[in-house]
């Protein structure tokens, strides 16, 4: 152990240096744990965007499903561009279907229609869908929620 | 690589700090740690805290409950204000009872009193922030008590609250003062504050003739390593506290269901209740009185070696003063 070398001053400097040490490893390991969000801080955090692919993977008169914030969106590619609107039907709130033979969406669960731009075309459903935004940025889609939710 | 970093510090090797300083003289350096530390939590509280009256709040919870060890970086900075208001009195009391505002120190003991009511306008304006039922009541209260002040109730209520109702515009204000005005202020003030320590040292008291002076003892390391011991210490009470007491988080602010009880924190209780014992005119006069006389003590006790009576009345009044304080305090407290 080297005993006879280690003097009560260099056992005092090395204890006191350990502590120092062990102090600060805390404070920066608790700091980089705060600095990482978790994400149930990361989801209420304002609005965010979500990336669907690039815009050519996405044929005219196709959609695709996606999330944002845990709720399912339709973005379909339509003759003057990209629409997305929500996928609850806003009947019962089950998950409509886009069907790119009839240019509808359709509700399984109580056959509700939709047409592409949301609006009530048959079925029980009385408000049309809910509409997000999206956008091309560098020929990638992406979707957001069209109004900023706290 | 580090040879112009030895270099300067070899003048500091050197520096030496009387002995009769003993344990009191370390407040001041705590106090400077202490403030490092609001400094960095608070700067940590930015990274999620969002400054608007429909998030603040929301956001406070997030810190609180979402985010790793926020709640611990919250309840720090939350305690850690109530120390450095306590470090910065006693800090205070300490220059006061050993007479070290005189030569050279005048101008140090005046700007430390600045410093002082800046960090006391930093926990004061850190009150509003998290925007639950507490800070809106409390500082709807504050509002009140600061109107009855006939010219300065006005201009005070004018410049930090710009309005008169509380909301979102007063929680920006607040906001810009707590992060982006004070700070720099107090540390500006700091600045010059350690300057005339570090340039003039620290005030040794006055002997009576034949006692010798005694032996001064090494800045570094043995000053540095005994604040390091008390930094440990205290920082450890900090803690503690901190894990066991978090602040806690009432409902959000509702300007239409008031909280019957919220007294100011306890630096502020004295004060208040100053103000609401006196009538509006006697209450203004008596706290710039009491100011101005706190700012001029170095100018109203300047021999050095003053007669016993001069001593006497000099620790008195400072007694006198601590025990209106807390008196006042306890009595606010118990209303």
């Amino acid at each position: 152990m080297g005993g006879a070398e280690t003097t009560r001053r260099s056992f005092l400097s090395k204890l006191m240096a350990g502590t120092l040490f062990a102090w600060l490893a805390g404070v920066v390991v608790s700091i980089g744990a705060y600095l990482f969000p978790p994400d149930e801080a990361r989801s209420a955090l304002g609005p965010r965007r979500v990336r669907l692919g690039r815009a050519d993977e996405i044929l005219p008169g196709e959609g695709k499903l996606t999330l944002v914030d845990e709720e399912p969106v339709w973005v379909v590619h339509l003759a003057k561009g990209f629409v997305a609107m929500s996928a609850w039907c806003t009947h019962k709130g089950c998950v409509i279907k886009w069907d790119d033979q009839q240019r509808l969406f359709n509700c399984p669960c109580h056959e509700g229609r939709f047409d592409e731009r949301g609006n009530v075309v048959s079925g029980l459903p009385l408000r049309p869908l809910t509409h997000f935004h999206v956008g091309l940025v560098g020929g990638e889609v992406y979707v957001s929620r069209a109004e900023h939710e706290v | 690589m580090f040879a112009p970093l030895k270099e300067l510090l070899r003048p500091e090797r050197e520096r030496t700090i009387p002995v009769h300083l003993g344990r009191w003289s370390y407040i001041g350096a705590l106090a400077l740690v202490f403030l490092l530390v609001q400094t960095a939590t608070g700067i940590l509280l930015m990274v999620y805290y969002r400054p608007s009256a429909a998030a603040a709040y929301f956001s406070t919870g997030i810190i609180a409950d979402e985010v790793r060890l926020g709640w611990l970086i919250r309840s720090v900075h939350h305690w850690g204000s109530d120390l450095l208001i306590l470090l910065g009195f006693l800090h205070l009391a300490r220059v006061y009872f050993t007479r070290a505002y005189q030569a050279p120190q005048q101008l140090n003991w005046m700007l430390g009193l600045v410093l002082l009511v800046l960090i006391l306008t930093l926990g004061f304006t850190g009150i509003l922030l998290p925007w639950d039922q507490y800070a809106y009541w409390y500082m709807d209260s504050a509002r009140r008590t600061i109107s009855a002040i006939p010219v300065l109730g006005n201009l005070v209520l004018g410049l930090i609250w710009g309005g008169w109702e509380l909301g979102e515009e007063v929680l920006l204000r607040f906001y810009a003062f707590h992060v982006g005005v004070l700070p720099w202020l107090a540390f500006s003030v700091l600045f010059l504050h350690l300057l005339l320590v570090w340039r003039f040292g620290v005030k040794a008291p006055a002997r009576s003739a034949g006692v010798a002076t005694p032996a001064a003892t090494r800045s570094l390391p043995d000053f540095v390593a005994n604040l390091f011991m008390v930094v440990l210490i205290v920082g450890g009470l900090l803690l503690s506290v901190a894990v066991i007491f978090p602040p806690v988080l009432l409902e959000r602010a509702d300007p239409l269901v008031p909280l019957t009880y919220a007294p100011p924190r306890w630096y502020l209780l004295p004060l208040r209740e100053s103000l609401r014992g006196l009538p509006g005119v006697t209450a203004a006069v008596a706290v710039v009185a009491f100011t101005l006389l706190l700012f001029l003590v170095p100018l109203l006790d300047r021999q050095p070696a003053p007669p016993t009576w001069n001593r006497i009345v000099q620790r008195a009044l400072g007694i006198l003063v601590i025990a209106a304080w807390i008196l006042l305090g306890a009595r606010g407290y118990l209303r």
